[in-house]
């Protein structure tokens, strides 16, 4: 059993105090807390400095490569072998470098077509290419700056070797996965779909619609399966993403796989999504399904079915929608999903939908004019 | 009597020590958790939320109370953010000034038919109003009956709000304009469960506003606004920062914090009787998130998103910090049970100890302290040279943190284009602790007494001088 001699401590602890020793650990952090301010002090000063020179430089440089790109870019006839000498800058300097690359990021970002072209071409000229190129390829480079370099070449639209690709691809990195990714899909199109679903573990939502963005700014139309990924042993998010394609690409080859997703699936958050997918695949014939569904699913995955049902529909579900809308059970929010997809209908079922609001109570009365009001836009 | 003495010493000694040492570990995480958003941040870039159709919906939640003069700017302005789905809920919490009819007129709105579920509770709703205007389609106004309490709006705004995730915000707040995707990135590029997000907040006293946007930030010319800049930029970069990088943030500020609704709505709302209803609803949040046992994260971000007038009278700036210290003094009441109780994880073991112990003991400690100094000093017990190495040492290691904290500011954004605006934060370091430190501890102790005594508080109304705005707005409204 421990025991305390506590005037032993007091008195020991009272000799440290009034000790030397006490003195000098006092000294230090008086010594160490000047030394740390002035450090800090320089910093400030240093970055509102750094800063300074970064907007001199980039006002000095602006006017320079601007109108050397309206000369021979945009007005004039090259797309490639550009007087790049003609810039009179010297290309050595780092920040010099970065700032020319910022300035032209700037146009890249802003111009399309053939000039976009002709810019990714200037860009390569000043010799950009050559210093991405050996940034991915050496291994000892700090993993921010190959994920940049990454960046710049896919800005560039330039060809990396497949062994590199692979080869980056196995980084565990997040900053290289995400570049790799964006590369991928933005320089390669649907060429690099599969190698990129086929890396996909352990992303975030941000990484998916970041996945998503870059799909759906691409050139890419139609023809890929995106649903042949569908897997309910994998990570939500990356179903989710799948799922969010197939809707922006109207995949309707994707309705059985996504049918068969939903019945294996044991996830609530995965049907849910998944049931909304084929909602806003707007595809009918699976109504009966859903409906089925219902009664044993929870309130989310309920609420989905409702909604699902009121896109798909055509008409014949009117009947589910009133039991769903009378049922003292449901709640508030079923209420509401219930009377906007019976209201979607309207075309379908004009004289039901009046007859039916005719007889109501004041406070369903009063939920079905909620809804219907054309200034509560979300419900 | 000496072995009294002794032990008094004993306890402040090691009581200093033990808070040196978080300072210094704060120090260390800050940097380390700035730096890897920064890094973060210069990989991914803000438009992929911006531009995505698949983007989450927020609900901007922002109660209004008397505020005529500034209102029709400040909904402009919540109006003018970027990001492709969320919607304006403004709670007029019974104003008895023209704030609603100043709504209606500027926005075109119209009474709409409403059915609210009261998931939490709150005062009735007596109109919802939507305006007519296409280009307000995202604008919503709650009017309801005065609940004497900023809660107590909110949670009306919950009520009626759509969108799965809150963002809450005071009506006055001058909002940068990505703030909500910067607000959603920790939420999205998490593995776990983001319960709750803050940013930075500044004051805007002296700032350039056009039409309730920020044009240019500059430091507050009043002295007392200024304190509260250098406070606020050390309390969020160094402080939550740096408890950040641990998951251990304690709150998230009631100016500008991201909450996930369906959490908020589970524990109830929030509490209209508590006086610091922002760090109540997460402690409460994370309590709750325990019982569930479900892991979850409240995030900090560095970047400067949300700019609020600060009180610049002392009057203003006591009745605020009273009302703050006697909101925690009645959190370590309510959720004493989570002391040191390992079943709350980071929460019971870390966070409410240290706001228990560090933040809510500090100021009675440092009044008992200088009555004990006075004590020895009368009684020649003091060793002198030591003393006053000890409080030069004291000093200057604020002054370090103070200044550390400047540096951190500049490193994630070069906020003041003016080197006179730099040169007067840093001098700030050195006064406060003469000028500004013992206005706040009194307060501390006041409110802590007010709270023991349950006196009756009354939020009184903040007098909005308006911010350096140009003229063709509204210079009319000004006060």
């Amino acid at each position: 059993m421990l025991s305390f001699d506590t005037s032993n401590i007091l008195d020991e602890t009272r000799s440290f105090f009034y000790g030397d020793l006490w003195i000098t650990i006092i000294i230090l952090g008086l010594v160490l807390s000047f030394i740390f301010w002035i450090v800090c002090i320089a910093g400030i000063i240093c970055l509102y400095y750094a800063g300074y020179r970064k907007q001199r430089l980039w006002n000095k440089l602006l006017p320079i490569v601007r109108d050397f790109i309206h000369q021979y870019v945009l007005s004039g006839y090259l797309v490639n072998h550009f007087p790049v000498d003609q810039l009179g800058i010297s290309m050595k300097d780092p920040k010099v470098k970065r700032t020319i690359r910022s300035i032209l990021y700037s146009y890249l970002n802003a111009i399309g077509g053939d000039k976009k072209k002709s810019i990714q071409n200037l860009f390569q000229e000043l010799g950009f290419d050559l210093d991405a190129q050996y940034q991915i390829r050496h291994l000892n480079q700090k993993n921010l700056a190959i994920a940049g370099s990454l960046r710049d070449l896919s800005a560039m639209e330039i060809t990396i070797d497949k062994q590199v690709i692979d080869r980056l691809l196995k980084k565990k990195d997040k900053h290289i996965q995400v570049a790799i990714r964006n590369y991928l899909l933005q320089y390669q199109g649907v060429d690099g779909f599969d190698q990129v679903f086929l890396t996909l573990h352990n992303i975030t939502r941000l990484d998916a619609i970041e996945i998503y963005q870059n799909i759906s700014d691409s050139d890419y139309v139609e023809g890929y399966h995106f649903y042949k990924w569908l897997n309910i042993s994998q990570q939500n998010e990356v179903n989710h993403l799948i799922m969010d394609l197939m809707v922006h690409y109207q995949e309707y080859a994707g309705i059985a796989p996504l049918i068969r997703f939903i019945k294996e699936s044991e996830d609530n958050i995965q049907q849910c999504k998944a049931v909304n997918t084929l909602g806003k695949l707007m595809q009918t014939g699976e109504e009966s399904f859903l409906i089925a569904m219902y009664e044993t699913a929870s309130e989310k995955l309920k609420i989905e079915i409702i909604k699902a049902l009121g896109r798909m529909a055509r008409g014949q579900v009117f009947e589910f929608f009133r039991k769903v809308f009378v049922d003292e059970k449901s709640s508030l929010e079923l209420k509401k999903h219930a009377v906007r997809s019976m209201l979607s209908q309207n075309q379908y079922n004009k004289v039901l939908i009046e007859d039916f609001t005719d007889k109501l109570s004041e406070r369903d009365y009063n939920i079905v004019q909620y809804v219907r009001h054309p200034m509560n836009r979300y419900v | 009597m000496e072995y009294l003495i002794n032990s008094v010493e004993f306890f402040f000694g090691l009581y200093c020590i033990v808070l040196i040492l978080i300072y210094m570990l704060l120090f260390i995480f800050s940097s380390i958790s700035i730096r890897r958003n920064l890094e973060d941040a210069s990989i991914r870039s803000t438009e992929t939320l911006l531009k995505s159709e698949i983007a989450p919906g927020i609900s901007i939640v922002a109660p209004a109370y008397n505020e005529s003069v500034t209102i029709v700017n400040n909904v402009r302005s919540l109006l003018g953010l970027y990001y492709p789905r969320y919607e304006v809920v403004i709670v007029n919490d019974g104003s008895k000034d023209d704030t609603l009819d100043k709504l209606i007129r500027e926005f075109d709105l119209v009474s709409v038919d409403f059915e609210v579920d009261y998931k939490v509770s709150c005062k009735e709703i007596k109109a919802v109003y939507k305006s007519r205007n296409i280009s307000h389609k995202r604008l919503t106004i709650v009017d309801k009956i005065n609940g004497g309490s900023k809660a107590d709006a909110v949670n009306a705004g919950i009520n009626v709000a759509n969108f799965s995730y809150i963002l809450n915000t005071d009506v006055d707040c001058i909002l940068s304009n990505n703030t909500l995707a910067k607000l959603m990135e920790p939420v999205m590029d998490s593995h776990q469960r983001v319960i709750a997000v803050g940013a930075t907040l500044r004051m805007s006293n002296s700032s350039y506003v056009e039409s309730g946007m920020l044009i240019e930030p500059a430091l507050p010319e009043p002295i007392l606004a200024r304190f509260q800049e250098m406070e606020y930029i050390r309390s969020y970069l160094l402080g939550k920062m740096g408890w950040n990088y641990v998951n251990c943030v304690p709150n998230v500020s009631g100016g500008l914090g991201l909450f996930d609704k369906e959490i908020l709505i589970d524990v109830g709302g929030y509490d209209p009787q508590s006086l610091g209803e922002d760090m109540e609803i997460v402690t409460r949040m994370g309590i709750r998130m325990c019982e569930r046992k479900e892991d979850y994260l409240i995030k900090y971000i560095p970047q400067t998103l949300c700019w609020t007038e600060g009180p610049d009278t002392l009057k203003m700036l006591m009745r605020q910090r009273v009302r703050w210290s006697r909101g925690l003094m009645q959190i370590i009441q309510t959720h004493f049970k989570v002391f040191f109780n390992p079943k709350y994880k980071k929460l019971g073991l870390v966070v409410f100890p240290y706001n228990t112990i560090f933040e809510f003991f500090a100021p009675i400690l440092e009044i008992v302290g200088l009555f004990f100094y006075f004590f020895l000093a009368i009684n020649g017990l003091i060793k002198w040279d030591t003393a006053i190495l000890l409080f030069v040492f004291i000093y200057s290691f604020s002054v370090f943190l103070t200044t550390f904290s400047i540096l951190l500011d500049n490193v994630v954004f070069n906020y003041y284009k003016k080197r006179r605006d730099l040169v007067r934060l840093c001098l700030c370091a050195f006064y406060e602790p003469f000028f500004y430190h013992p206005i706040i501890l009194f307060c501390s102790i006041k409110g802590y007494m007010q709270e023991l005594f349950k006196q009756k508080h009354t939020w009184g109304e903040m007098q909005r001088r308006g911010v350096v705005v140009s003229s063709s707005i509204t210079t009319d409204d000004k006060k």
